[in-house]
């Protein structure tokens, strides 16, 4: 007696396997199905009368298809996909981001290769890069000028300010370098 | 090491006579640990055709489905001599090591 769902059964598993198979030469691929196929017609003979779940049980007892298959894969190992490198939207991101401030930060968004993190401390330290802290630096010089001791002391305190604030966009720009140079290694 | 062994276990129960791959699932399915899913001989039993350790042929069987035999040859009777000293030097290295953790 046949099991109600032989046909779908069985054939849902050896396809499966052909599946899981793909990049198999086809050799190899028609020789373990045709096996698995004659494992799986010798251990129905063994049963008296078949039910589905007879049939489900030889095929556990086989093993998933993926790791018959997996025991194919090293000799015939796909190509280990190509190391990401940084292309030359991401080299422009980097020199642009401190530079020239909107067009480096659109290149910076538009590329995958930094995170939502990354990307925020490329847009906010400082905004409008170099130009957005220098402009800061001439409204503080101004303060400066029109001293008074006490406008003085804050001017004092506003050009250290500005001084590390012109640095961050030297730093994000190394910061950014760094983080792509990570993923660079990470995907090698 | 399991996997290297089970290969040999496969090339020993050739000796005798040809034997086709179910009757080797149920032989190796006997041992406990031995054949964590039966599938697995398949790919198992192609690797050992390709190096030409064994040989195979489809043949009728009475009634039931055809059958794939495999037999050992001249390579394949070799490469099981040379694991089976190699083997035993092996074992009894690791059985001296077990039991008295390496002080002789």
């Amino acid at each position: 007696v046949t099991a109600p769902h032989a046909t779908q059964i069985i054939d849902g598993y050896l396809a499966r396997l052909e599946a899981e198979l793909t990049g198999v030469s086809p050799t190899r691929r028609r020789e373990l199905v045709d096996d698995v196929r004659a494992h799986i017609a010798e251990a129905r003979t063994g049963l008296t009368s078949e039910s589905d779940a007879d049939l489900l049980n030889i095929l556990d007892r086989l093993g998933e298809p993926a790791d018959l298959a997996s025991e194919h894969r090293p000799q015939v190992a796909a190509p280990a996909p190509a190391a990401w490198r940084p292309g030359v939207l991401e080299v422009a991101a980097l020199a642009l981001t401190p530079l020239f401030w909107p067009v480096g930060i659109i290149l910076l968004w538009a590329s995958p290769a930094w995170n939502l993190r990354e990307k925020l401390i490329g847009t906010l330290i400082p905004p409008g890069g170099f130009f957005g802290a220098a402009s800061l630096g001439l409204a503080n010089a101004r303060v400066v000028a029109s001293a008074t001791t006490q406008g003085f002391a804050f001017g004092v305190l506003g050009t250290a300010l500005f001084a590390i604030w012109l640095l961050s966009p030297i730093l994000t720009g190394l910061y950014l370098a760094y983080r792509l140079q990570q993923r660079q290694r990470l995907t090698a | 090491m399991r996997k290297g062994a089970l290969e040999y276990c496969v090339l020993a129960l050739l000796t005798e006579r040809p034997r086709y791959g179910f009757e080797l699932v149920e032989l190796l399915g006997q041992v406990d640990g031995m054949l964590t899913t039966e599938g697995t001989i398949y790919p198992l039993l192609s690797r050992l055709r390709r190096d030409r350790l064994v040989e195979t042929e489809w043949q009728e069987s009475s009634g039931g489905p055809p059958r794939k035999y495999y037999r050992l040859t001249p390579d394949g009777k070799r490469g099981l001599a040379t694991f089976r000293d190699e083997w035993a030097t092996f074992r009894s290295a690791v059985d001296r090591i077990l039991k008295t953790g390496g002080a002789s």
